[in-house]
């Protein structure tokens, strides 16, 4: 990797929940720890894709690194510096160059604005372009994202699920910035559109070294963009490592159950390998030892009392498993080669 | 044959705005059978939200169905009264999972007595009765230990996590129908997974229909029996869901599973259908989509009115390359379906699958 340009150092997040009434007179208050010790690079022109099932810390990590949650323990560092303790200049600058697409399109965008003022605000924060300029670059901004520029005169109210999302995308990339978090930014877009949104991604990381960290349930997706996949499960990074490597050669139960799991766009197809099975535990209790041994099907005794670290397994691989030679031993059939398709048809 | 569970003939939806009119469901006729897991696919912006809205008649303020019928049973969905509909039909006969997950919750209120209050709306049963229904019906979902979350408010829960409680909610009152609008969109593959045995689960076993919406073909072919496709407000294929896949009627079809990133490098541009989705306020002459369609075969695909659907091995296509007149190429099978004029109702009872 190139010098990282985003580096995550050991981040703990802990939510407080309310209780109800007659447990908060008793003083029960319970924590919930979304993000647990989390730590992770991020390099010039490089896209980590960040994956694991719903709960498990995505966003929030999302949000601590756009400064929205302030994290419990650890440091979030923007070019080598830490984001927590930026002056006003610096943050100015952090605001333009981070930028964030959320991953409810809906919430995101104020009903009470245009999208034409919704795209343009930033613009106006932080540039000195003249409002018919601000207007041009709305249209040329929503033409990259595939919309009539007309939509810049409507409501959001007025747009389906999938215009928003890329309306969204579109106030995220006005001011140039250099790193975008991108959270489930195509989840509502048909194949098609998805593919013009996420062929704009990968163009505009050629040509301007963009850095992405890119949440995405979309297996398909990571897979085809991203350089590197961070897997989290229950808050933790449980395993890293290059997207080419980490699919064909999981390392880590978890991850090979994830694989095993994706729905395949043929019905002569049925998964293939281990689904995941079981309950997910729940963040404001989690399980002894290794987080994932009840749903494990290599779970020894030894997972079930001792955690096992984040460690380096093989080059340029990090899992957090006890039993990580045997899980890269097996064969691995969570997806089928395109030759392998056409044969099941 | 039993007839369909639901049936939707020539229905027309259009919104007003200050400007102008979007037209965004033109003449959509299909049906939902009793024990059927029915696809609704296409690309964003194409009317699928509408639609799904419209059979419960839950649209915008600014939008108006202009034409057609929506059969449910003995009723007309499309003309009957708000009052009616509110007290037979929504939530009761037909329940609904909004793409917007907002819609269907309320911030100021917990999960919990969101979940117990609807409950206890449709079912005869004791608070602690609905309680336990509730944490059971969060479970099933698979949100961990959902005696502790009952008391949290949504923003308290991950997106996902906030999805999934609309789906509890939607399927707590056991409906005869269910629309479910992009219900999975977001979620990682196995909770996706279980979601959708959830789905397959009370279509097989408690007699529930489903109307699926969504952008993901993977879903589509796992639990789909039939998918339609929506281009531009018009539904243009009808079909099994194998026949989606494996020889697609369409051009529209075909060009949609070009795109799937599977089926391309690592790191490689993806292909894209040529051309911009149209605008719905001046819809293009024609077949909607002669200006990017690789395929057009006469000049009817951009003048014509295409009148009939056209009937092909099981399915019904919206597509000039089926009509011998226009397409002298056609060696298949179509037939024009001789009792269904442009504008003219097929009555549903006669049970034709559409
Ligand atoms: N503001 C909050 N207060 C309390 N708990 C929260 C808050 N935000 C998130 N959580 C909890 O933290 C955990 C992680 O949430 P997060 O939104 O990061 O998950 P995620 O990985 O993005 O999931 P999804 O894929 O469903 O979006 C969840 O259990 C969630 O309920
Ligand atoms: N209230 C409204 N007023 C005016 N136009 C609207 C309104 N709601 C939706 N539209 C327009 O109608 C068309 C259909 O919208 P709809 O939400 O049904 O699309 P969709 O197929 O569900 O898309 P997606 O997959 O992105 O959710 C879109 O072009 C949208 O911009
Ligand atoms: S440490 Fe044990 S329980 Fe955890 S993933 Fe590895 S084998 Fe499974
Ligand atoms: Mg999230
Ligand atoms: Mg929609």
């Amino acid at each position: 990797m190139t010098d990282p340009i985003l580096e995550v150092d050991g981040l703990t997040k802990q939510f407080a929940l309310n209780s109800s009434v007659l447990s908060r007179l008793l003083g029960n208050t319970r924590t919930l720890t979304a993000v647990r010790d989390v730590s992770f690079e991020v390099g010039r022109g490089e896209t980590l894709a960040l994956v694991g099932e719903s709960g498990a810390g995505k966003s929030t990590v999302g949000n601590i690194v756009t400064r929205i949650h302030q994290p419990t323990s650890g440091a979030v560092r923007y070019r080598g510096d830490d984001i927590h303790e930026l002056s006003n200049e610096g943050l100015r600058e952090y605001r333009q160059s981070v930028q964030m697409v959320f991953q409810d399109p809906y919430s995101s965008l104020d009903p009470r604005y245009r999208i034409g003022a919704t795209i343009a605000e930033p613009l106006k924060i932080h540039t000195d372009l003249s409002k018919a300029d601000r207007r041009e670059r709305v249209a040329e901004l929503l033409e990259t994202v595939n919309l009539d520029p007309d939509f810049a005169d409507r409501y959001p109210h007025e747009l389906s699920g999938g215009q928003l999302q890329r309306v969204s995308i579109a106030t995220a990339l006005s001011v140039d910035p250099e790193f975008l978090i991108l959270d489930e930014p195509v989840s509502a877009l048909d194949v098609s559109v998805q593919a013009r949104i996420l062929n704009l991604l990968m163009q505009l990381q050629r040509e301007r070294n963009l850095s992405y960290l890119f949440i995405s349930h979309d297996l398909g997706v990571v897979k085809h963009l991203s350089d590197r996949v961070a897997v989290m499960y229950l808050g933790e990074i449980v395993e890293q490592g290059e997207t080419a490597s980490l699919f064909e050669r999981p390392a880590h139960p978890y991850t090979e159950g994830l694989l095993a799991s994706v729905p395949q766009a043929n019905p002569h197809v049925r998964r293939r390998g281990q689904r995941l099975t079981g309950e997910i535990p729940s963040p404001i209790n989690p399980p002894s030892g290794c987080p994932f041994h009840p749903r494990c099907e290599y779970a020894t005794e030894e997972c079930e009392s001792d955690h096992p670290p984040l460690e380096s397994v093989f080059e340029g691989r990090e899992a957090a498993c006890h039993h990580w030679e045997e899980v890269s031993a097996f064969e691995h059939v969570g997806e089928m080669s395109a030759e392998e398709r056409r044969e099941a048809n | 044959m039993t007839s369909p569970r639901l049936s939707v003939r020539d229905l027309q939806v259009t919104y007003t705005t200050k400007h102008d009119e979007v037209n965004a469901v033109d003449r959509v006729s299909f049906d939902v059978q009793n024990d059927e897991i029915f696809g609704i696919v296409g690309e964003s912006g194409c009317g699928k939200s509408t639609l799904a809205s419209t059979i419960l008649r839950l649209l915008d303020d600014n939008g108006e169905i202009t034409g057609g019928e929506i059969r449910y049973g003995d009723w007309d969905l499309a003309a009957m009264s708000e009052g009616e509909l509110a007290k037979q039909i929504r939530g009761r006969e037909i329940s609904m999972v909004f793409q917007d997950p907002n819609t269907s919750l309320d911030p100021v209120y917990t999960i919990g007595r969101q979940l117990i209050e609807t409950i206890r709306q449709h079912l005869d049963v004791s608070k602690q009765e609905a309680r336990k229904r509730a944490i059971q019906s969060l479970a099933d979902v698979g949100i961990p230990s959902p005696e502790d979350r009952l008391d949290d408010y949504p923003h308290q829960f991950s997106g996902g996590m906030r999805q999934r409680v609309v789906i509890a909610i939607a399927l707590s009152c056991d409906p005869g129908l269910l629309i479910a609008d992009e219900p999975t969109t977001g979620l990682d593959v196995s909770i996706q997974a279980q979601i959708l045995d959830l789905l397959e689960d009370i279509n097989a076993n408690h007699d529930t229909s489903i109307i699926l919406i969504t952008h993901d073909l993977g879903v589509v072919a796992e639990v789909c029996d039939r998918v339609g496709v929506m281009y531009a407000g018009n539904l243009v294929e009808v079909s099994p869901v194998d026949v989606v896949y494996d020889d697609p009627k369409h051009p529209y079809t075909e060009d949609l599973l070009r795109s799937i990133p599977e089926t391309h490098e690592m790191k490689s541009e993806l292909t894209v259908i040529k051309g911009t989705p149209p605008d719905l306020r001046e819809p293009p002459s024609g077949c909607r989509y002669h200006p990017r369609c690789t395929k057009v075969c006469s000049d009817a695909c951009e003048t014509g009115d295409i009148p009939q659907e056209y009937r092909e091995d099981g399915s019904v296509v919206r597509c000039y390359l089926y009509d011998p007149a226009e397409n002298p190429e056609y060696e298949g099978s179509a037939k024009v379906d001789e009792g269904q004029r442009d504008g003219q109702l097929e009555s549903p009872e006669r049970g034709d699958q559409l």
